[in-house]
């Protein structure tokens, strides 16, 4: 097997700080160049939105039964219970990792992290404001949790909630669609 | 409807068949409580604005159709049906999971329905209940028998959501190809079979539909696959030109939905796509695998087409020629209308979903275009061929208008496009 010589090696290195100036100019380039990064920004944007047809798309596959193909699991998306209750939202089979809830009625959106079941009986702002008490929650090691929406009174109903590990996703869960807080008398929902 | 409880008992740990165990009576109250809890079903999260509801052209037709609501205790009992135990009552509304379940499109019905599967299951029970000509089934058999009968082939029960017969439109067969007319354009491509026809069955399902006739279908529903094909040919494309247009592809997705949803205007054939999915999906359910009525029949196959053939073989009838592709895209075709009836593709970016090859979505409009092309023997994958020497455009001059108006139906029947060419042993009307 053959040996480097010293004239080998010095070249070598030679070629190594090459690249290695190459790659930092590369690395630094994007910084100098905001162009890119707007380009960058709307890809992901395009991206969001793609992954939010999609995960629609399976929704609709888990609701009507679909079964998924024998590589994938495209619709067995998981379905959260939910009931609603004068200033929150109870939520029952949360997926590990679902820290967001995102509501939904046309136009209005509201992001509200999932607070832990525990804390039902504390103050709205207190609650929201999140504590140390959901961490274990928040870590997939309890499937119950909840919310207090600002933006959605009582009296409005959500079309949609699905379910994110971060603010901007991805998407992993889903619930139902909430009417109107009940007055008593029979709960439509069920959960 | 059925294809949802099949997977409610799967998912409970149950198998899919455990729902051909189930009491008629109790899946006859499961479909007044799947239909009154339609009205959980989400919207869609898509894009800045949720789309959803209605999903059936006005959300108030659920509340519209279904029964009161019940102040504890109830006057009425639920349907009980327990997915641990198909034997045990148990007093739980369904559909259990909250959320209410969604059924398929009316075109799941119209594809399962042009392999013949009704009318070969309609004969199978003719038979196995006037004579021995089938032989003798095993008590499971019996149980799928009795609850086939009591559920599609008798007069449904009173004030059911299910109860799409009566007078004014005595028989079920030709109250469903009204349907499909209406919301496609689109004859089954059977006829109906002579011993119904004698009876009465034989109806023009044509007359007095009005201009309420989705003509324009078929053509538009083509050319969104070709351009779905084009975009999937051309979605790896590093260099070179690329003819795919995401925003031609969205005005083709806005082009069906206003017509789909013209025909759904106040709710309309709401209750008949619910009542008319729920037969299909019954007889789809049982060919899906190896059913105890399969196996009393001696129709062990593989796939849900070569048991319909070999059942169909008992009776001395032929399903339709493509079964094996209309089965297979049944589902597929039923998720895509349902989404573009939803407005999920109406965006530019959000319709370059469909020929995105890496997601889900993508493989499975690959598969549908491929399914489309073999059932139909319309060639969506080829491009539109221009004289020598002339490069013609991928995409047409005009954008898809949303409908036609089509043309009053007087008399005798119009030709309509047929998907297959099967006869099911009977000559073609």
């Amino acid at each position: 097997m053959a040996t480097p010589t010293s004239g080998d090696s010095k070249q070598l290195l030679e070629q190594l700080v090459a690249l290695t100036d190459a790659v930092k100019q590369l690395a630094e380039r994007p910084a100098a160049q905001p162009a890119v990064l707007e380009s960058s920004e709307r890809s992901t944007t395009s991206d969001r939105i793609r992954q939010r047809v999609a995960f629609g798309y399976q929704v609709l596959g888990t609701l009507t039964g679909r079964v998924s193909s024998a590589s994938g699991d495209e619709f067995d998306v998981r379905a959260v219970r939910a009931t609603r209750r004068p200033g929150f939202i109870a939520f029952h089979g949360l997926p590990g990792g679902a820290d967001f809830a995102e509501l939904r009625s046309g136009d209005k959106v509201e992001v509200l992290r999932i607070i832990d079941d525990d804390e039902r009986g504390r103050s709205g702002e207190a609650a929201d404001a999140g504590s140390d008490a959901d961490a274990a929650r928040r870590g997939g090691q309890a499937d119950r949790g909840l919310v207090r929406p600002r933006a959605f009174a009582d009296g409005e109903p959500i079309g949609s909630i699905v379910f994110l590990r971060n603010r901007r996703g991805p998407l992993i869960a889903f619930g139902p669609r909430l009417g109107p807080v009940p007055r008593g008398g029979y709960d439509l929902d069920r959960a | 409807m059925f294809l949802s409880l099949a997977k409610l008992f799967a998912d409970a740990g149950g198998t899919r068949e455990q729902v051909f165990l189930v009491h008629p009576v109790q899946l006859s109250r499961w479909l007044d409580e799947a239909w009154a809890a339609a009205r959980l079903v989400p919207e869609l999260p898509v894009g800045s604005a949720s789309l959803g509801a209605p999903f059936l052209g006005d959300d108030a037709i659920i509340g519209a159709l279904d029964l009161p609501t019940q102040t504890p205790p109830p006057f009425l009992l639920a349907s009980g049906i327990s997915e641990a135990d198909p034997d045990v009552w148990s007093d739980a509304l369904g559909p259990d999971g909250g959320i209410g379940l969604l059924w398929h499109h009316l075109a799941y019905a119209y594809l399962i329905e042009s392999t013949g599967v009704a009318e070969v299951f309609g004969e199978v029970v003719r038979r196995l209940v006037v004579g021995e000509t089938l032989g003798t089934l095993s008590v499971e058999g019996v149980r799928w028998l009795r609850a086939t009968e009591e559920l599609f082939f008798r007069d449904p029960p009173l004030f059911s959501i299910a109860g799409v017969v009566s007078e004014a439109r005595p028989h079920a067969r030709v109250s469903r190809r009204n349907a499909y007319w209406r919301m496609f354009g689109l004859d089954l491509p059977h006829a109906i079979p002579a011993r119904a026809a004698g009876g009465g069955g034989r109806q023009d399902w044509k007359a007095d539909v009005g201009l309420g006739v989705n003509a324009d279908f078929r053509a538009k529903w083509s050319e969104l696959l070709r351009q779905i094909w084009l975009g999937l040919e051309n979605s790896a494309n590093t260099s070179g030109s690329n003819p795919t247009d995401p925003s031609y592809v969205a005005f083709l997705c806005l082009a069906l939905k206003d017509m789909l949803n013209n025909r759904r205007r106040g709710g309309l054939l709401a209750r008949e796509e619910f009542a008319y999915v729920t037969v299909l999906s019954w007889f789809h359910l049982t060919l899906q695998t190896d059913t105890p009525i399969v196996r009393d029949l001696k129709a062990e196959a593989t796939s849900p087409a070569d048991r319909l053939s070999k059942i169909a073989q008992r009776v001395g009838m032929a399903p339709a020629a493509r079964s094996r592709e209309l089965f297979e895209l049944a589902e597929p075709m039923s998720t895509v209308l349902r989404a573009i009836e939803l407005g999920a593709f109406d965006d530019p970016t959000a319709a370059s979903a469909l020929f995105d090859s890496t997601d889900p979505l993508g493989v499975e409009l690959r598969d549908i275009v491929n399914l489309w092309q073999s059932a139909t023997g319309e060639r969506v994958k080829d491009r539109p061929a221009g004289a020598a020497g002339l490069s013609l455009s991928p995409q047409p001059l005009r954008i898809p208008s949303p409908a036609t108006t089509p043309a009053p139906v007087a008399t005798g029947p119009l030709p309509a496009p047929a998907p297959v060419g099967a006869t099911n042993g009977q000559t073609r009307p």
